[in-house]
């Protein structure tokens, strides 16, 4: 029985070489009193959980997990639709991934020299951000005062971006596109909650968000000028394959803002899976993302917006999609947005616009061979409105098989 | 340890309302605080708990009564997830460097909650007798549980036999047990 209760010992301390293992867990199945023993030494080492520091989770995480319970939304009226049969029948996977690349400049070609100081000033910028947001600063445990010093030392963000973006307007050019997806895409809503920091209203959630959403502005900006961080946009390169988990994580329950209006997110159906090979790629997808956010979290009636990944509809393609209650009036601008008539768009929209550009311009990417209106005609990317719901969508190809190489977890930036 | 029994798995294996908000009132603490222990990082703590709560709600059928307590089998989910977080970082504790591995850190923004959870009988029992310990005994008892290190690992890294290693936890483990065993009679 000693040597039993050694084993049970060592199976449970992961000590077991992986034969012994198996040994072990064959007597498991057939003896009754080894399970008994097992579930009893389980019982004892569990208990030295007790011995942590006692800490209680943010209230945020309470609502953020009981979403789960939730039913997710009847998606059945848009998978149904005209758009997504469309898709269907058009749809064609790209001879090979994104690899990232196609959407880099230099940061040379940017001629305004004043923006090109800014690119650099902020990605610095936020890279000292980054530790004083990480989960294991003082700020993630309550103490905001470094982060707050931090803000209130530097020049609000919000400032810097409306300085850039007032007038911005869309742009087919690598140098514009690269530009504007490193203005338009994670930064307003970074910019709002690292200026809410500054002036102290601030607790452990908009402390979390700030975390993430630097994590993907870093990343972002890296993919859109290559010689800002070339040492670790070549780490970005790597194969690591990136779970739709890492997006519910950050989605579900985030509040996000764009140019002060402010939606929250939250996920409806996901599969589980991979979605992305690459860092570069996963910016690509995160960027597109957030543009689809951008465009309705500002125009839902309740002031929520659902997010959905849907795997399986479309044969070969995973389906990314925005969704709320839209107000007809304000469904009717994103009609103008996305006919991209720019002739005929009001000023006050041509940050919509650009945010649409860069959507056409990322599946341009990634589906290279096609062009962006037969993308659009094929319904590979788009807009509709069912029954008083407005919907945004991109498709992306399907990851069937993950390639052998590393996963990608909390994916701390710069590591 | 905290009121957390089969009825609450019961109860989520058959969709009951409320059923996950129960078992989060009741034990998402315990389970939140553990995971910060083991990975220092209250964001990944977080995804941890956010992880196993869709894995308990989505899979409940991967418990049974048979596996012991709901409580134990969370934890130790909880627990092998942190670690497996942990592993993936590649950090490897360096010989020779002092070995702290319970931390001391102060969480302003759980204030309240955390001095709640720290009136536990059992906490406070399981700590001091945690203390008794032989120090040597404390310490491998440690690099397992919150480390994550297995025999061979500890005994490179302490530079022990194996049969120490093994014959350490074992003692510090027995003597927790009665230590526990006389605060539940």
């Amino acid at each position: 029985m000693d040597s039993i209760r050694q084993q049970a010992i060592d199976y449970l301390t992961g000590s077991l070489s992986s034969e012994e293992r198996v040994t072990f867990e064959y007597e498991l199945k057939n003896s009754e009193s080894t399970r008994n023993l097992l579930a009893d030494l389980n019982d004892d080492w569990s208990s030295l959980a007790l011995l942590s520091q006692p800490s209680s989770p943010d209230p945020d995480l309470r609502s953020r997990t009981l979403m789960l319970t939730q039913d997710p939304p009847d998606l059945e009226p848009f998978l149904g639709s005209d758009g997504v049969e469309r898709l269907r029948q058009n749809y064609s996977k790209p001879a090979s991934r994104y690899l990232g690349g196609d959407g880099t400049v230099d940061t040379s070609e940017v001629k305004d020299i004043s923006l090109k100081d800014g690119i650099f000033r902020t990605y610095e910028h936020l890279l000292r951000l980054l530790p004083l947001v990480s989960g294991d600063s003082p700020a993630a445990f309550g103490d905001f005062s470094d982060l707050q010093k931090f803000v209130y030392d530097n020049l609000p963000l919000e400032n810097e971006l409306s300085k850039w973006t007032d007038p911005l307007l869309p742009g087919e050019d690598p140098v514009a596109q690269s530009l504007q997806r490193s203005l338009l895409a994670s930064l307003p809503s970074l910019a709002h909650f690292t200026d809410l920091a500054g002036s102290g209203k601030i607790g452990l959630s908009e402390v979390r968000r700030i975390f993430y959403l630097c994590r993907d502005q870093l990343k972002i900006m890296r993919a859109s000028f290559q010689d800002l961080d070339p040492q670790q946009l070549a780490e970005d390169e790597l194969i690591r394959v990136h779970g739709t988990h890492l997006l519910r994580q950050k989605w579900s329950g985030a509040r996000h803002s764009f140019f002060n209006q402010a939606g929250l997110a939250s996920c409806g159906n996901f599969f589980e899976g991979p979605i992305s090979e690459r860092c570069v790629e996963f910016a690509e997808y995160d960027s597109n993302l957030y543009c689809l956010a951008n465009l309705i979290a500002n125009r839902s009636t309740a002031g929520g917006f659902q997010i959905e990944l849907i795997k399986d509809s479309v044969p070969g393609c995973v389906l990314a999609i925005a969704h709320a209650e839209v107000d007809s009036k304000l469904d009717e601008e994103l009609n103008a947005v996305a006919s991209s008539n720019l002739s005929s768009l009001p000023a006050v929209l041509s940050k919509d616009a650009c945010l649409w550009s860069l959507l056409q311009g990322s599946m341009r990417r990634g589906f290279p061979d096609h062009s962006v209106g037969e993308l659009a005609d094929a319904s590979f990317f788009g807009k509709q409105r069912l029954e008083g719901e407005t919907y945004l969508w991109f498709a992306w190809p399907e990851i069937e098989n993950a390639h052998s190489g590393a996963v990608a977890s909390t994916e701390k930036p710069g590591q | 340890m905290p009121l957390i029994d089969t009825i609450h798995w019961e109860n989520i294996r058959d969709r009951s309302p409320n059923s996950l908000a129960e078992l989060y009132d009741g034990f998402a603490g315990a389970m939140f605080s553990l995971a910060l222990e083991v990975l220092g990082d209250r964001w990944e703590a977080e995804e941890v708990i956010q992880d196993v709560f869709a894995y308990v709600w989505k899979k409940p059928e991967s418990f049974s009564p048979a596996k012991g307590k709901f409580s134990s089998w969370l934890l130790v989910i909880t627990r092998n997830r942190s670690i497996d977080r942990v592993r993936s970082r590649k950090r490897k504790v360096v010989s020779g460097e002092p070995i702290e591995v319970l931390s001391n850190r102060q969480d302003l923004g759980s204030k309240d909650g955390a001095e709640e959870a720290s009136k536990s009988d059992e906490r406070s029992f399981l700590r001091s007798a945690f203390k008794q310990l032989p120090e040597d005994q404390r310490e491998v008892i440690e690099l397992s549980y919150f480390k994550g290190l297995n025999h061979l690992e500890i005994s490179e890294q302490l530079q022990l036999s194996l049969g120490t290693v093994k014959s350490r936890i074992r003692l510090g483990m027995e003597k927790l047990k009665r230590a526990l065993s006389n605060l539940r009679s």
